[in-house]
């Protein structure tokens, strides 16, 4: 044996004996406490949520100071720590937003206290009350939401102007009115969630490179050669490819790449190019439903629930097949006149310069970013049975390409849109002010009482009533305040513990974002460009195929979660 | 020898004005320039910096495949045409083109019902400085067909 083991084997043996031979420091029972008193709680809210960051302090009177003062920790518990134990005592909890609790310790609970060391309280329920605080973190959260919808403000200048106008309002206005307080900047903080910031940062970064590579044109490319010529299967074969490439990489940038060479094709078939080009947009806003990385919504569902790569794959992506499969007969329905139209072919020169366009444009690039991206996915699913978050293999593939492909990194930070980071961390911070004032609980009280214990009813809820006020609001702002409503739900419903109002919130968010031009940045982008091209989208003329297409798609998602979940 | 200049989008609606130039072009046995002017600035609210450049460079790549249509349609009736792509402002890169090829003509397409553009505002401005800055004819076009001209003093509807 050698020396290193012989020494842990006589520590080990040490340890042992040592554990046997010492007495238990505490009687049968009792709980070592190390020669203080512990008394111990929790709060929760009306709606049976923890109460978090209430102070709670142990008061005797007489005694100036509280002999004991903490905070009440995620999980709403508590513990005050005291030296001896007073003839009285009185627990006091404060919490802005809360009424505040006040409960003198009874003889006998004092005696327990005394002889065995500990005393666990009941769990107290905190009453909400509505301050002058809830009113203006309300009227702050639908006045970005107003700035946002009709374009007043940039979404990033608006949701910091929010965030400004709370921490204005909470360290200034208590000055004259102390219900005014929101909340102060170390709790704003404890609201925004990294794991998006990362993830998003991080594949703001893969997608850079990839962008530049041609794929998204080559593929579209690839999808004129292989309809040859039948523009009813072209559209059908972009709408999947369109799907497929949101879902790996995200609508947005998809979009913007795909929309002028798809232009062109239809522009050479001689047919409108919006009947290629709506149907993409709106595949586009659907097929990112399938995995955590599709859309915005799904990154902040994900973060938020616990809701890994494999989980959204596996419950989403039978529905979100049949949800396009339905979007490809509507199309093939609607635009059945473009369909029937006859060209003459394209000629050697045009189709010659549609294969420059469509060509791959940095194959070195390609395949090396094609790598690292699999290798990435690989991390999301490996990693979830590690209890990785997907910010981490999303963070280490992002600087995998950094190193081997060696880009100018001054690029690469440019790459990274700092505006949407910003916004949404600005936006976290909005919504957790209404969060903390109570107007999420109240929102999800209503829905609670309206849904009662009924799952189905809750999942159409989710799914239509989410679906439809994202055709006309933006979604991430409406995902993330619904979060804390589905979270309540989610703990209130019997069945509901399958996270499946959560996969309805993802389908609502992102399908609603189909009803109309300005429901998605995809959609406006899309509109940017073909208009560039003197082919303009109408708002009517999105809305005639855009409309139908989200109730579809919206009552899909709806029937699939109830099959998938047994709702 | 005359040279008439036609920035066009290349949509479906500016064919009948592409064919309409084309046969003017033909008709004065005239230089046929398609101007085509990219401008992202629909993406400055909602995108990064970065994919700006790459947008900027696919709608570049779309701008030429647009003129190479129009210019297939010149050729088929029978007149050659080149094409110019720019990007950026309009009145800059047109600026640029009447003085760079000594443009004589400019044929502008009319906003249209709804597909439009460009405003009526806009055009009509921008006919007069053109007009008033390069000392050129300005023609605009609707459905194939000449609705106004204007030159340095004289206009004619």
């Amino acid at each position: 044996m050698r020396p290193i083991k012989w020494i842990s084997l006589i520590v080990f043996i040490f340890l042992v004996v040592l554990r046997v031979v010492l007495p238990w420091h505490s009687a049968a029972g009792a709980v070592d406490t190390g020669g203080t008193f512990l008394i111990t709680g929790q709060l929760r809210d009306t709606q049976n949520q923890p109460v978090v960051a209430a102070e709670v302090s142990a008061v005797s009177e007489g005694e100036g100071e509280p002999l004991d003062e903490v905070e009440s920790q995620e999980d709403g518990t508590w513990m005050l720590e005291l030296e001896t134990v007073p003839a009285n005592l009185t627990v006091e909890i404060h919490r802005p937003h809360f009424e505040t609790q006040v409960f003198p310790l009874s003889e006998d609970e004092l005696t327990q206290l005394e002889e065995t060391g500990i005393l666990r309280v009941d769990a107290t329920v905190m009453e909400r009350k509505t301050s002058a605080g809830f009113w203006v973190a309300t009227v702050v959260f639908i006045a970005i939401l107003l700035l946002i919808a009709f374009e007043v403000l940039h979404s990033t200048s608006a949701a910091l102007l929010g965030a400004s106008a709370i921490f204005l309002v909470s360290a200034l206005g208590t000055a004259f009115e102390p219900s005014l307080f929101i909340f102060n900047f170390e709790r704003a903080l404890t609201y925004i969630n990294w794991e998006v910031i990362f993830l998003v940062m991080a594949m703001m970064i893969v997608i850079a490179v990839i962008e530049g590579t041609g794929i998204f044109q080559w593929t579209a490319f690839q999808a004129y050669r292989l309809s040859r010529g039948r523009s009813w299967l072209l559209v059908l074969i972009l709408i999947l490819v369109t799907a497929v490439a949101s879902a790996l990489l995200d609508n947005f940038t998809t979009m913007l790449l795909m929309t002028p060479i798809s232009l062109e094709i239809g522009l050479a078939l001689g047919i409108n190019p919006l009947a290629l080009i709506i149907p993409e947009v709106l595949a586009s806003n659907i097929g990112g439903i399938t995995t955590l990385i599709g859309t915005p919504t799904n990154i902040l569902i994900g973060a938020y629930a616990g809701i890994g790569f494999n989980d959204f794959l596996v419950n989403q992506t039978v529905g979100i097949l049949v949800a396009l499969a339905a979007l490809g007969g509507f199309v093939l329905w609607h635009y059945r006149k473009e369909w029937r139209r006859v060209s003459g072919g394209i000629s050697p020169a045009l189709y010659e310069r549609l294969e420059e366009n469509g060509r791959i444009r940095q194959p070195d690039a390609l395949w090396k970013s094609g790598l690292v991206f699999l290798l990435t996915l690989a991390g999301f699913i490996v990693g979830e049975r590690y209890h990785i978050v997907p910010a981490v293999p999303a963070l280490i593939g992002a600087t995998i390409l950094l190193i081997w492909l060696k880009p100018d990194i001054h690029a690469m930070i440019k790459a990274v849109d700092w505006t949407t980071l910003v916004f949404f961390m600005a936006l976290f911070m909005i919504v957790g002010a209404v969060q903390e004032v109570g107007m999420i609980s109240l929102i999800a009280g209503w829905i609670g009482e309206l849904v009662g214990t009924n799952l189905p009813l809750a999942i159409f809820v989710i799914v239509v009533g989410v679906g439809t006020l994202s055709t006309a609001i933006a979604n991430i702002p409406l995902a993330a305040s619904m979060l804390p409503v589905v979270q309540f739900l989610t703990a209130t419903i019997p069945g509901a513990q399958t996270k499946v109002l959560y996969y309805a919130l993802s389908m609502g968010a992102a399908m609603g974002g189909n009803g109309f031009l300005v429901g998605a940045e995809a959609n406006l982008v899309t509109a940017g460009i073909t208009a560039q091209a003197g082919t303009p989208i109408s708002f009517k003329e999105f809305m005639k195929i855009g409309l139908p297409v989200t109730f579809i798609t919206l009552i899909i998602g709806f029937l699939w979660l109830l099959v998938r979940f047994g709702g | 020898m005359t040279t008439i200049l036609y920035p066009t989008r290349g949509g479906q609606s500016s064919y009948k004005n592409q064919d309409r130039i084309i046969a003017l072009a033909k008709e004065q046995e005239a230089n046929l320039i398609f101007l085509y002017v990219s401008n992202v600035e629909f993406l400055g609210n909602v995108a990064g910096p970065a994919i700006v450049d790459v947008v900027e460079n696919e709608l570049n790549h779309m701008g030429e495949f647009l003129l190479a249509m129009a210019q297939e349609r010149a050729a088929i009736a029978g007149w050659r045409a080149d094409g110019v792509v720019r990007h950026g402002n309009f009145y800059e890169a047109l600026s640029s083109i009447i003085k760079e090829y000594g443009v004589n003509i400019l044929a502008l397409g009319a906003p249209g019902q709804s597909h439009a553009v460009t405003t009526p505002k806009f055009l009509e401005q921008l006919m007069v400085s053109i007009a008033n800055e390069f000392g050129i004819e300005v023609i605009v076009l609707r459905d194939g067909e000449i609705i106004e001209r204007k030159s340095p003093a004289t206009t004619d509807t």
